[in-house]
């Protein structure tokens, strides 16, 4: 769609724009009617009643006011409520009301995506950005990582002393009598690890990305 | 004896004349004076500084874009065509192990690659007008709209949705480019408005800001970098006193970010300089950039 953003529109949106402020203090409750209001009416209309199946059929009338090509009118009014509703989604899930990591949300955000809607890009979790480093190989950049964050440090020294324990215990420095259970800990975790690592550099590709880490969403 | 003399002559003469084309070289070089870099010292602090400034020198005028999606791949393209003085990572982005959208509003020439706003980043910076970052396209997204009506200063995409319209519409007809950021400094708002809470969020990072700042009643954007790990709005308050401190009359300061996409390349009056050629990650490579922020001027 190419709008033609003239002197005359200019005129017609200043207006549009003062009947907006007239109205941003009396929220309207909405129903699906959209063709009837304006688009200002569209704008600061009341959603907090949508349910998610009513942004999925707003949305979809979002969609063919968009592209209707009888009605001019019909073009903005689309336009300003594809532009409410991802806001509105996007609150909801912020809110809570809406989850994220469902299979009818994701399938919403996804067709807002196709119209270059990206709603709710939270930032990625630490959990995905170290095992994300580890798959690229970037050890040194995870070093850094951990020696520069107040909180990554201390755990990198718990780890590195419990660690030392290991290898104490290794050494037949503890009692008798805990050795075999510790031993048998120890070699299962080891075992453990081994095969996780092998396994995390072969699949993670594929399977870690932004906001999921093999099938499981981290947002 | 004759012959070392002969070589010391050869050899003085050969020095003086290296120092010569060095200087001369140096002095037809189209970048000197259009890039001017300083270090100050602030709190024991030392920033580096490049500034721009939005006055042509011998008609070479300072330009600005916006780069993202595939944002290497026309960089290079700009580089075959200008002189590139400045080049870093701008916005924040989602992606993390490929090419992805920024976060926030995000366009280039015209063509949205995000039209949802961050509802957090209080910064939209719109680009490609042919020179310098404007103040007055710059947008602090705090402001609420007053009653006066002038579409395009009171426009607010991330508070209401028939502004998105208007605003994406004017966006496309001009072939705008846009990026969204926080906005560390505004004018429009007092300092301590500005400055109320200075050690939130991380200090493990190094800090970058883009300042619109007039100096001589002359417009210029500057490029600060401080190298020392630091909260953004701890940082970006030092950045604010010393510039006021050195006569700018700041409008603007943006975040850009420093994150696992730290990038810097500066025109050294030779070649593009690489000044974050040790950084830790190969994310931080000009060829992953998600989006860039260029200075350049015609050839």
């Amino acid at each position: 769609m190419k709008l033609l953003f003239n002197t005359n529109m200019k005129a017609v949106f200043a207006l549009l724009l003062t009947i907006g402020q007239l109205t941003c203090f009396a929220q309207t409750k909405i129903g699906t009617d959209f063709d009837k209001v304006s688009p200002a009416d569209i704008s600061n209309a009341d959603y907090s009643e949508y349910t998610l199946k009513d942004f999925i059929g707003a949305f979809e009338k979002a969609l063919k006011m968009k592209t209707d090509s009888v009605n001019k009118s019909s073009i903005a009014k689309g336009n300003v409520l594809l532009s409410v509703l991802a806001k509105q989604v996007h609150n909801g899930i912020i809110e809570k009301k809406i989850n994220p990591n469902s299979k009818i949300t994701i399938q919403l955000l996804q067709q807002f995506r196709e119209h270059k809607y990206y709603i709710y890009q939270p930032e990625v979790s630490k959990i995905i950005k170290f095992f994300g480093y580890i798959c690229m190989g970037e050890y040194t950049h995870i070093y850094e990582i951990i020696i520069t964050n107040k909180f990554t440090l201390p755990m990198a020294i718990t780890f590195v002393v419990f660690f030392c324990f290991i290898l104490f215990h290794l050494a037949g420095k503890v009692k008798r009598k805990y050795k075999i259970p510790i031993n048998k800990i120890i070699i299962g975790l080891f075992v453990f690890f081994f095969i996780f690592g092998i396994r995390l550099k072969a699949t993670c590709e594929c399977n870690v990305s932004e906001y999921s880490f093999y099938g499981i969403p981290i947002n | 004896m004759e012959s070392l003399k002969g070589i010391n002559v050869f050899g003085i003469a050969f020095f003086v004349f290296f120092l010569f084309a060095k200087n001369l070289s140096f002095a037809q070089n189209p970048a000197h004076g259009l890039i001017n870099k300083t270090t100050l010292s602030f709190n024991s602090t030392d920033y580096n500084l490049y500034e721009f400034s939005s006055k042509p020198i011998a008609e070479n005028k300072v330009k600005v874009k916006y780069l993202v999606h595939d944002a290497y791949r026309k960089f290079i393209e700009l580089k075959k065509e200008k002189n590139i003085l400045l080049v870093t990572a701008a916005s924040y982005t989602s992606a993390f192990f490929s090419n992805g959208t920024p976060i926030g509003l995000c366009a280039f020439e015209g063509e949205f690659l995000n039209k949802m706003p961050n509802q957090i980043m209080d910064g939209l910076v719109v680009s490609n007008f042919g020179g310098l970052v404007l103040a007055e396209h710059v947008y602090d997204l705090d402001m609420i709209k007053n009653d006066t009506i002038d579409i395009n200063s009171q426009l607010n995409p991330r508070e209401s949705a028939l502004d998105s319209y208007l605003f994406y519409s004017w966006v496309e007809k001009n072939k705008l480019s846009v990026f969204q950021t926080q906005l560390v400094y505004s004018h429009l708002k007092t300092k301590e408005e500005n400055f109320k809470s200075l050690y939130s969020g991380s200090d493990s990072k190094q800090r970058r800001f883009l300042v619109v700042a007039k100096k001589e009643n002359i417009l210029r954007n500057l490029i600060v970098g401080s190298p020392k790990r630091d909260y953004v709005m701890k940082a970006s308050k030092d950045v604010f006193d010393m510039l006021s401190g050195e006569g700018y009359e700041i409008q603007f300061i943006l975040n850009l970010d420093t994150g696992s996409k730290n990038l810097l390349y500066v025109n050294n009056g030779k070649f593009l300089e690489n000044l974050k050629r040790n950084t830790t990650t190969k994310l931080a490579r000009i060829e992953r950039a998600s989006n860039l922020i260029v200075f350049f001027f015609d050839k």
